[in-house]
């Protein structure tokens, strides 16, 4: 999770919501196959900013017809992205960042380092 | 008697000054109005809640803003316009109100910022556009219902900033 979307305790939508400039993608990691942990880790290995993991399952993004397709990159199997390209506009894509973030923030950290105790 | 003290920086703050309402110790006090809230819920005799406290707040979250540069999002994400971001602290301290459901002020990676707020089974955003037209978006949705309501704002007008923050007290 980008520092600057935790913001007095509480994520933002915009985790969930990729811009233009990300081509409408966000990144994450497939849990089935890598740890929060790791992926945290690996995530700061590669000089990126990064204060915790959050999660959503595959059926959440699918309940807002997301698909997670798996796009490995080198020495990063796991490496996936949420295509939000399918939804119709901008209104769909809040919309579906919305219920995405909600998800998230109830189930919480899944790696917290810097021990937060809101999300 | 002693006076309730307006900041200088306040507009019309002459007009403000009044005497301390004689409430004692369930008295929380703010440079506009005083109101009573229950004694338990106090852990102080009187709290003061400062003006300067949620004006630094706002420019504080203005200033980190500021500081991001093009790449900050893991290689992409721009940088936020500066002269837009001072306009807008100056539109916040003086349209939002204190009282108002917390501000929080995020990025977005095409370099315009939101502010978000989640009111029970609402989200609540404005997406404000740096890029000169002061323009914003505002969009609030029930997430059982994903009814979602949307209009234009402009953040020059203070009609407009009264709108926002009465739609937000009407989804407390």
């Amino acid at each position: 999770m980008n520092p600057h979307w935790f913001v007095k305790g509480q994520l933002s939508i915009a985790a969930f919501n990729p811009s233009k400039e990300q081509h409408y993608k966000a990144s994450v990691d497939n849990g089935d196959t890598t740890t929060a942990r790791d992926a945290y880790l690996h995530h700061q290995s590669n000089g990126l900013a990064t204060i915790g993991v959050v999660a959503l399952t595959a059926d959440e993004a699918t309940c807002e017809n997301l698909p997670a397709i798996a796009v490995p990159v080198d020495g990063w199997p796991h490496h996936m992205v949420l295509d939000f390209n399918v939804l119709p506009d901008k209104p769909a894509r809040r919309t579906a960042a919305r219920s995405l973030t909600s998800a998230a923030r109830q189930r919480g950290w899944l790696h917290n380092p810097l021990r937060h105790t809101t999300i | 008697m002693s006076s309730l003290v307006v900041p200088s920086y306040l507009p019309h703050a002459a007009e403000l000054e009044r005497p301390l309402p004689p409430v004692g110790d369930t008295t929380l006090l703010d440079a506009r109005k005083s109101f009573r809230i229950p004694d338990h819920s106090l852990p102080h005799r009187i709290v003061v809640f400062s003006t300067k406290a949620h004006e630094h707040d706002i420019r504080e979250q203005i200033s980190n803003l500021g500081e991001l540069q093009d790449g900050w999002l893991d290689g992409t994400g721009k940088a936020c316009d500066p002269e837009e971001l001072a306009n807008l602290a100056e539109r916040l301290v003086r349209h939002y109100p204190l009282d108002a459901p917390e501000l929080r002020l995020y990025p977005i990676g095409d370099g315009n910022v939101q502010a978000e707020w989640w009111i029970g089974d609402y989200s609540a955003v404005l997406e404000i556009f740096l890029d000169g037209t002061a323009a914003a978006e505002w969009s609030d949705c029930n997430l059982q219902t994903k009814q979602e309501n949307a209009r234009p704002v402009n953040i020059n007008d203070e009609q407009d900033w009264e709108w926002v923050v009465q739609r937000l007290r009407s989804l407390s």
